[in-house]
C-alpha cells in the first residue's frame, strides 16, 4: 500500500499570513488603547487624535499608530512630559509575543483584558512565562 | 524601585571625568550635581539630566516570589539655546548617557543587577520657554535593565 504525500504548504503560508496580520492589528489596536488611557486631557484633543494609521494585511505585515497633534512628542518626554505614549509603546512591547502567539486573540476590549489577566492573572500580577 | 533610581543616579553623578555627564552638566546653585529624578528643581538652569522609571515588570515564581524585575529607564538630557550650541549640547549629552548606561558599574542595593543597556533614543525636541524667552532642547535614551 502506497503513501501519498501531500504538500500543503501553499494552503498553510496564506493562513499564517492572515494570522500573523490579524495579531500585528491586535497589539496595534492595544497599543492605542493604552495611548488613549494614558494621554494627559486639557481638550481631548490628544486623545482623539491617536489611531491605527496602517493595518496589516497578509501582503503587508506591517501596522502603524501614530498620535497626530502635533505637540504629543512635548506631552510625552518634553520638560513637563509624562511618558504617555513611551509607557504605552513599553507595556505593548512587554505584552507582543503574546499578541504575535495568538493568545490575545483578535482585536478588541476583550483582547486587552485577555493579555492583562493572561500576563498578570485574573487577581494581579503573575509576571512573565508566555 | 527605590534601590534602582539611587544606583542609577550614583553612576550618572560618578561620571566626573572629562565629557562625562556629571562634568558636563555642572552643579547648580546648591553645588548639587545637576542630575534629577523626574523634575528638575526652579533654581537649576540648564544644562541638565532627568531620569525615570518608565516601566517595571516583575517577574515571578510559585509562591509569587519576586524573581526578576524589567525596567525601563527613560533618561533626558536638556539645554537651552543662550549660546546657540543647544541642540548640540543635548547631543553631546545624549551620545554620553548611551556609553555610560551600556553596561554601566551599577550597584543596587538588595538586588543583583543581570544587566543594563541602551534600548533607544529618542529624536531631539525643541521646546518653547515663554517665561524665559528661550529654546529648551532635549534628547533622551532608554535603557533597559534588568535585576533579580
Amino acid at each position: 500500500m502506497g503513501v501519498q504525500l501531500v504538500n500543503n504548504i501553499p494552503k498553510v503560508v496564506p493562513e499564517l499570513k492572515r494570522q500573523v496580520a490579524e495579531r500585528l492589528n491586535a497589539a496595534a489596536q492595544f497599543w492605542v488603547g493604552q495611548a488613549k488611557q494614558n494621554a494627559p486631557v486639557d481638550t481631548g484633543f490628544l486623545k482623539a487624535h491617536v489611531g491605527q494609521s496602517i493595518a496589516a494585511v497578509p501582503e503587508r505585515l506591517e501596522a502603524e499608530v501614530r498620535s497626530l497633534a502635533r505637540y504629543s512628542a512635548p506631552t510625552d518626554t518634553g520638560i513637563r512630559g509624562t511618558l504617555w505614549w513611551t509607557k504605552s509603546y513599553l507595556r505593548t512591547r512587554e505584552l507582543f509575543p503574546q499578541f504575535l502567539y495568538g493568545k490575545a486573540g483578535s482585536a478588541g476590549a476583550n483582547v486587552i483584558r485577555a493579555a492583562e489577566e493572561d500576563f498578570h492573572g485574573p487577581m494581579g500580577r503573575k509576571g512573565g512565562g508566555f | 524601585m527605590n534601590a534602582l533610581d539611587a544606583g542609577l543616579y550614583s553612576v550618572l553623578a560618578g561620571d566626573t571625568g572629562a565629557g562625562g555627564v556629571a562634568a558636563l552638566v555642572g552643579t547648580d546653585r546648591d553645588s548639587n550635581k545637576k542630575i534629577y529624578q523626574l523634575d528638575a528643581p526652579q533654581k537649576a538652569d540648564p544644562p541638565y539630566v532627568l531620569f525615570q522609571e518608565a516601566q517595571d515588570t516583575p517577574g515571578y515564581t510559585f509562591g509569587n516570589i519576586d524573581v526578576y524585575d524589567h525596567v525601563f529607564y527613560l533618561v533626558r538630557a536638556f539645554t537651552v539655546d543662550a549660546n546657540t550650541t543647544g541642540p548640540a549640547q543635548a547631543g553631546i549629552l545624549a551620545d554620553r548617557l548611551k556609553v555610560l548606561l551600556t553596561n554601566p558599574s551599577l550597584t543596587v542595593s538588595g538586588k543583583t543587577v543581570l544587566s543594563a543597556r541602551f534600548d533607544r533614543s529618542y529624536p531631539p525636541l525643541k521646546e518653547w520657554d515663554g517665561a524665559n524667552n528661550r529654546y529648551f532642547y532635549s534628547r533622551g535614551v532608554l535603557v533597559e535593565i534588568w535585576v533579580s
